[in-house]
């Protein structure tokens, strides 16, 4: 049995897994910011403060509509399933503007762009839990 | 779904001071700012042109763009422009002085912005300003007169190529005159010819191309094929000089609706380490990263589409991949197959590069948009073929 996405369990586990990624280490070295991830239509979300490859913290919002972060990436459940799930990628999803970045530079974040690939990968080896319906905290 | 962005106008005929006429006149502009380099200043059509535009407006002169401009050109183009209250821009020269333009427009309507700051769906002010970019590519190559990037170098530390881009910033006009590019000098002709192959076949197998960004690059691929040999062997008639200028804005308009890919993302810091002209260096590494691609299904059937129109449409004789045919091109053309063919590079030098280039090109952001995701080993193996 999975974690669920989204909820508290998911994200800590993810930034445990990716933490532990010797692929993300690499092609995250030199990044320096928390990003916060948002469900629009559940307003739920979560803050990985990701530094140089490391994920060194989660922080869980059952309301994240008043979180804030240097970055901040917000999209509907159905479009973070497509991502988490393999079926689009990111930085496609990104410039199609299916997520969106409501704060922070999609130019740095396009610099890095296999550290983003890095981390669906992670979030795929995760899964989705329970068929990726919402859950709480 | 897929977002596409084009200049508002293009005019494709052999009278570029005729054509900005017209523009101003419909527009209703009285004063712009041209920014062009002292080898454009110089020449008797930029003299002639200048004077139809002075029929209708005032003009003003930037003439300072070097070649691979830095950030610090923008505020000096912003300054002619507030100085001269333009109303317009024109870029007359190849990719570094449109690209200067449109660093300068960028400072010109958002003084505080850093230029760091520009990106894609980031509102920079350019829009709405009513201050119009007009490009008057004098190169077929970059594709930036239709283009959303810009390429500076940063000069910190050694010499950094940064791209960047936004939407805001394709030109509102681009003004295609087929005699300009005729007095590039044969390798420049070469050099940018083959740019336009390296963005049309990047932009073909990118993870983000569409059938309308396929449609240019297909069509531009040809163009390249069918006319750059004749020009390079120095028997290029008016038709084949029009066809590779209007192909070079067609591989920007491919690009910027699709994206670039390994190939620029390597040629970009290459390209800044060892001062080698862009197209000269990107086409080099290309049929490399061609090779590399060809592992992602998608590209490789893309890249088969290519190969079978060249041998069953154009003539080509049969050859075992895409890379043989973009080879064979480059024998044809004189381009160098190899980095070690290019003047200037020794061995010692390229090998002591190699990895700090392939860490850079893992931060490129033309990177995003390519097939297959590469290691930075995979990077530095073609960087060793390449040579």
């Amino acid at each position: 049995m999975g974690y669920r996405f989204p909820s508290r369990e998911w994200a800590e586990e993810y930034c445990r897994l990716l933490d532990s990624s010797q692929r993300y280490r690499s092609s995250g070295r030199g990044w320096k910011y928390p990003i916060l991830f948002k469900v629009a239509d559940t307003n739920q979300g979560f803050t990985l403060y990701l530094e140089d490859g490391r994920c060194l913290g989660v922080e869980w919002y059952d309301d994240a509509s008043s979180a804030d972060a240097p970055v901040i990436i917000s999209a509907s459940l159905d479009e973070w399933v497509e991502v988490i799930s393999g079926r689009i990628n990111p930085l496609t999803a990104i410039m199609r503007r299916r997520l969106k970045i409501e704060k922070g530079d999609i130019s740095l974040i396009l610099r890095y762009s296999i550290a983003a690939l890095e981390m669906v990968h992670v979030a795929q080896k995760l899964g989705l839990g329970s068929s990726g319906e919402g859950g709480g905290g | 779904m897929v977002e596409l962005g084009f200049p508002r106008r293009i005019f494709f005929r052999e009278d570029a001071g005729e054509a900005l006429k017209m523009l101003l006149s419909d527009r209703g502009i009285d004063s712009v700012l041209v920014v062009t380099d002292p080898v454009v200043s110089s020449m008797h059509w930029f003299k002639d042109m200048l004077e139809s535009v002075k029929s209708v407006a005032r003009v003003s002169l930037y003439t300072g763009v070097e070649p691979e401009p830095g950030f610090e050109v923008a505020d000096g183009i912003a300054s002619a422009a507030r100085e001269a209250g333009a109303r317009a821009i024109i870029a007359v020269g190849g990719g570094s002085v449109i690209d200067a333009a449109k660093s300068g427009l960028v400072k010109l309507v958002n003084p505080k912005i850093s230029l760091d700051q520009v990106a894609p769906f980031t509102s920079i002010g350019v829009e709405g300003s009513g201050v119009l970019l007009v490009a008057v590519p004098t190169t077929s190559g970059s594709g930036s007169d239709a283009s959303y990037g810009i390429v500076l170098t940063r000069r910190v530390d050694g010499r950094e190529k940064v791209a960047l881009g936004s939407y805001e910033l394709i030109p509102y006009a681009s003004i295609l005159d087929p005699r300009l590019p005729k007095f590039m000098p044969r390798r420049l002709a070469i050099g940018t010819g083959l740019d336009v192959l390296a963005h049309s076949l990047e932009a073909l197998v990118s993870i983000n191309s569409n059938p309308v960004s396929d449609a240019l690059s297909l069509k531009a691929i040809e163009l390249v094929f069918r006319h750059l040999p004749r020009i390079a062997g120095g028997e290029g008639s008016d038709d084949d000089w029009a066809m590779m200028h209007i192909a070079a804005t067609m591989a920007g308009m491919a690009f910027t609706n699709s994206g670039l890919g390994l190939a620029h993302a390597i040629a970009h810091p290459l390209g800044a380490r060892l001062g080698i002209h862009h197209g000269t260096i990107v086409a080099t590494v290309l049929p490399y990263v061609i090779e590399y691609n060809s592992r992602s299904p998608e590209a490789l059937s893309k890249y088969r589409y290519v190969k079978d129109f060249l041998e069953k449409m154009l003539g080509a004789p049969e050859r075992g991949s895409l890379e043989d045919h973009v080879r064979a091109l480059y024998r044809g053309v004189g381009h160098p197959v190899r980095l070690r063919d290019l003047a200037g590079v020794s061995e010692e030098e390229y090998r002591g590069l190699v990895d700090e280039v392939a860490e850079s090109a893992l931060r490129d952001p033309d990177i995003a948009f390519n097939p297959v995701v590469p290691t930075v080993d995979d990077i530095a193996d073609i960087l060793r073929k390449a040579y």
